[in-house]
């Protein structure tokens, strides 16, 4: 799996340190006031039910009936007085039934005075229990406000905990953006250097943590831009300086071919040989630069194009009838001086080297036109396939004046310049398959 | 019927490929004069204006663009670049100086001396032209038998390939022509070759015979496949 990027390592550590930290904040804030309130309710009722209970006993001492002397007893927040005289229980208000007390609690309350929190049909209540002379003093004391408070307290933190957890997320991310815009600054100087604009340079930011970066990016654009200027000024320059000689050369060989009928048979037959090798040269020299101009910077215009139509005309140059270009017209955009030249390379390579073009297939694939030429050669070696496009690589069969091996490598070199793929395979015809692979839309 | 003898100006400064250009130009009857510099050629010119000029781009001293561009500006010689400087900014610069056709170094020699041909053909006689017809597009007009060209009655001068591109596509009354076809049949192609130089061409027949060069309303692009007139 590939890892997360910097920015989201950079927010999630962010987010998780903010929410832990919030979180053991919240968290003992909740403990530490959740145990004062309740002992704090606690001590509150103990001392109310110790009060009650005096005077439920000096109220009975004065020969009070037990009713009597629990009705007196104030009412404060809902708390509820019991007594138990024998087994006969006495109570002002009936909202806890006496038997739904717990029966341990009023055991130890009557030997040594007790007091339990206690869930009584889903309401939390505190009861304090105490021995009377014989009889069994209880009261009950609904806990159920406290409890309210503590639980809006509780969500109240729990919230302000997310809150700080987001807090953290969205500063973490933040921070990441302002910190990764020098580092995304140079992904796209690099990107754009890449591509070829080797004019691509990195604003100064004024920052001493970041201009070195910028500067040194600066600097080897600078050096890439100055070397690759002064190759191409070599390579022009080279270009220049051989075909002018070789067309000297070839030219003056034509002009002496042309005289080779008046010529002794001996004479004419070096003439012959000269020809053919100056003939041979000069391909070679012209494909060989080709080969070094491409990638150099070449311009590309895209405008529609029609495959179909484009191979027809190339299957016409090579003085065969277009009937043998068949599938539809598929329309894509792309340089059309590049894809002429892959097609005229592939069909001289077919004429020259796989016996004749025999068919010449269109397909639309969807986001691609699949351009198939079939030969009537014997194939292609699948070793020699995947080798086929280096320069220099030619068929064993191939006659070794016809060519210098250089047309597949022209191929690829102007497929690569369009963004088309070409392949070798096996044509159904039982010859080699040539398939060129052009995307519809524009290759930038 | 033996061809008109033409006078070619060769403007190159390598005296091995000067004398190829000119033995060839003389076996297709023709007269030759040589320049080895621009400087030359334009002396040249004034006193004997060529039927047409093949310029080596990359001359001592002046540059073969300005050259191009000074007999463009008086003259419709027919030019043909010949360059060993392949760089696509060169060759359109050349073009757009005013060139009608280039060749590449090293060319090869047959097919060099279809283009001169072609760009040499003598004007179009009665035989091989239905006499007094007339080609009409909007307000412009194409005398096919004295090669003239006028909008709204006033002639425009074209150069003879310039013509032939017109009439080739007034003729094909408002179909497409593909910048292929124009090739092989008006500039003598017999490979594949470069559009930029019908593109070129074309540009400047709008400068002539438009009413806003930048928007043509009679010469219509059809991108990526060709030119047509309007119908």
């Amino acid at each position: 799996m590939k890892s997360l990027g910097l920015r989201w390592r950079v927010t999630i550590t962010f987010a998780i340190l903010s929410l832990s930290v919030a979180a053991i904040v919240s968290g003992s804030t909740y403990a530490v006031a959740s145990l004062y309130l309740s002992s704090q309710r606690t001590d509150a009722a103990i001392t109310r039910a110790s009060l009650d209970a005096r005077a439920v006993a000096a109220s009975l001492r004065a020969g009070a009936a037990p009713g009597e002397s629990l009705a007196q007893l104030p009412v404060v927040d809902g708390s509820q007085p019991m007594l138990r005289i024998g087994e006969q229980w006495f109570t002002s208000t009936v909202a806890v039934p006496p038997d739904l007390l717990p029966a341990s609690l009023l055991d130890e309350g009557a030997r040594t005075g007790a007091q339990q929190r206690v869930e009584i049909a889903g309401e939390p209540y505190l009861i304090i229990a105490m021995p009377l002379d014989t009889s069994l003093f209880v009261e009950v004391f609904p806990l159920r406000t406290l409890d309210a408070t503590l639980t809006f307290g509780g969500w109240g933190l729990v919230a302000v905990t997310v809150l700080a957890g987001a807090l953290g997320a969205f500063l973490g991310w933040y921070v990441a953006r302002r910190l990764l815009v020098p580092v995304d600054q140079l992904g796209a100087g690099a990107l754009a250097l890449a591509e070829g604009h080797l004019d691509a340079r990195l604003p100064d930011a004024g920052d001493p943590d970041l201009d070195p970066i910028a500067h040194a990016f600066n600097e080897m654009a600078e050096a890439v831009q100055a070397r690759i200027a002064r190759e191409q000024r070599f390579a022009a320059n080279v270009s220049h300086e051989l075909r002018s000689p070789m067309t000297a050369i070839s030219g003056v060989t034509d002009l002496l071919e042309e005289r080779t009928p008046d010529m002794a048979p001996q004479d004419a037959k070096i003439v012959d040989h000269l020809a053919r090798q100056v003939r041979r040269l000069s391909r070679m020299l012209v494909d060989l630069l080709e080969i070094s101009r491409m990638g150099a910077n070449e311009h590309i215009e895209t405008e529609p194009v029609d495959v179909r139509a484009l191979a027809a005309q190339v299957v016409r140059a090579q003085g065969l009838s277009d009937d043998i270009v068949i599938g539809p017209p598929a329309v894509v955009s792309t340089d059309g001086r590049h894809l002429e030249r892959v097609f005229d390379n592939i069909a001289r390579n077919a004429q020259s080297h796989g016996e004749g073009l025999r068919a010449v297939s269109v397909a639309d694939q969807g986001p691609a036109v699949a351009v198939h030429f079939d030969d009537a050669g014997p194939g292609v070696d699948p070793e020699l396939a995947e080798r086929i496009f280096e320069p220099f690589v030619r068929g064993e069969a191939a006659d070794p004046t016809s060519g210098a091996g250089l047309g597949m490598a022209i191929v690829l070199e102007h497929a690569q310049a369009i963004a088309a793929m070409v392949s070798v395979g096996t044509s159904p015809l039982g010859g080699a398959r040539v398939t060129v692979l052009i995307p519809r839309a524009d290759p930038s | 019927m033996l061809p008109m003898m033409k006078t070619a100006l060769v403007v190159e400064d390598d005296p091995t490929i000067r004398l190829v250009l000119k033995t060839n130009l003389e076996n297709d009857g023709h007269r030759v004069l040589e320049a080895e510099t621009a400087e030359a050629a334009l002396v040249t010119v004034q006193d004997d204006m060529p039927d047409i000029v093949l310029v080596d781009l990359r001359l001592p001293g002046i540059h073969g663009f300005d050259l191009v561009r000074s007999l463009r500006a008086s003259s419709e010689v027919p030019i043909i670049i010949v360059t060993a400087n392949t760089d696509s900014h060169d060759v359109v610069a050349g073009l757009e100086a005013g060139a009608d056709d280039y060749v590449t170094k090293p060319f090869v020699t047959k097919e060099l001396m279809a283009r001169i041909r072609r760009q040499l053909r003598r004007p179009v006689t009665e035989t091989d032209m239905p006499s007094g017809s007339i080609l009409t597009c909007g307000p412009l007009e194409l005398h096919q038998d004295t090669c003239e060209v006028r909008r709204d009655g006033v002639k425009i001068p074209v150069s003879r390939i310039e013509f032939d591109v017109l009439q080739a596509l007034m003729g094909a009354q408002g179909r497409v022509l593909s910048r292929d076809y124009l090739l092989r049949t008006v500039w003598g192609y017999s490979n594949a070759g470069d559009g930029r130089v019908v593109d070129n061409l074309i540009y400047r027949l709008r400068g002539k015979i438009e009413s806003d060069p930048s928007r043509p309303d009679l010469l219509l692009t059809i991108r990526g496949f060709g030119y047509r007139m309007k119908a």
